[in-house]
């Protein structure tokens, strides 16, 4: 944080301001202090023209864009933990698909057991990461028999779980709510 | 856009009220007679800043002030102080080329970063940098001549 209040400071954003490689909020920073303090001596003509420079400023225009980008990109770190949790689902999946090929007939399940597919569990995984509010750490997807539970973890530490089905034919995707 | 950002940053206000207010500000742009080579570039920059605007509680009030009686808001002084600098400033930017005058103007006036200015006008940044520090640096010493 720059201190406007020391010399040195003031002098050294008042070079880079010459040189145009202040941001901004920086330049609003120096406008500020010039409008509110007197300047020295050797300051004079400088504090003119940055005060002159900001006179007719929309300040609703003044913010820096970052924030803007950091606040519409939040979810992205969720795009990647589903790319890890679909790896990791597919592959519970597939585990669960070969132990079935290997059990007994008399041991075998329903035809619905294990109905949902590895493209409808993703689909879960994102319709529920969509309706969650809050920042979401991860999302993860276990089969068991008939259904699928999502569980979703939030980076406050709550976790909620949803219990996806789907009817026999795969058309549509039922959800219930555990907590 | 702005629906987005409304949506994300959970502010209760509306995602049309924004880009109206976004669009009156690009509108007056057009007004200015400097030349836009990517009116979209200005258009997502102006809508970015009003959403951010709107989170740190900006609201345009429009109301009528007929019958309203208002003191006035700045001493006499203040006034001048603000006269004198509206007039060195005008006299200041005589002295600039064109497109030194736009550059400030996109820097100084809409708050647009380098970056903002180089997408709107389709120049380097190397070389609005470059103008903007020519031009800061002209000026200031007029101001040492002068003052």
């Amino acid at each position: 944080m720059i201190n406007l209040n020391d010399k040195q400071e003031r002098l050294t954003l008042i070079e880079r301001y010459l040189e145009a490689d202040t941001t901004v909020q920086e330049e609003q920073m120096l406008a500020e202090y010039y409008a509110t303090h007197r300047p020295d001596a050797d300051e004079e003509q400088v504090a003119t023209l940055i005060r002159m420079s900001y006179s007719e400023a929309d300040a609703s225009l003044m913010a820096d864009t970052t924030e803007f980008d950091r606040i519409t990109v939040r979810r992205k770190p969720v795009q990647m933990i589903l790319r890890w949790s679909s790896v990791a689902a597919a592959a519970i999946v597939l585990l669960l698909v070969c132990l079935h090929i290997g059990k007994p007939a008399s041991l075998q399940l329903p035809d619905s057991a294990y109905g949902i597919s590895t493209a409808q569990i993703l689909e879960g995984m994102e319709m529920i990461s969509r309706i969650e509010v809050g920042e979401i750490e991860s999302v993860l997807a276990k089969p068991q028999g008939d259904r699928v539970v999502i569980t979703v973890k939030l980076a406050n530490g709550k976790e909620r779980s949803y219990s996806m089905t789907s009817d026999i034919e795969g058309n549509s995707l039922s959800f219930t709510a555990f907590n | 856009m702005a629906g987005r950002f409304v949506k994300e940053s959970g502010i209760g206000d509306d995602a049309d009220d924004i880009v109206q207010e976004s669009l009156v500000v690009l509108w007056r742009q057009t007004e200015n007679g400097y030349e836009m080579q990517n009116p979209e570039a200005l258009a997502v920059a102006i809508t970015k800043k009003m959403c951010l605007a709107h989170l740190r509680g900006y609201k345009p009030v429009v109301q009528s002030i007929e019958g309203v009686e208002v003191d006035g808001g700045a001493s006499a002084s203040a006034l001048t102080d603000e006269t004198d600098l509206n007039t060195v400033k005008e006299s200041l930017l005589a002295l600039l080329t064109p497109t030194q005058r736009q550059y400030l103007h996109y820097r100084n006036e809409m708050g647009l970063s380098l970056d903002e200015i180089a997408e709107v006008t389709g120049s380097p940044k190397t070389s609005i940098k470059t103008t903007i520090s020519a031009a800061r640096r002209l000026m200031l010493e007029h101001l040492r001549k002068d003052l």
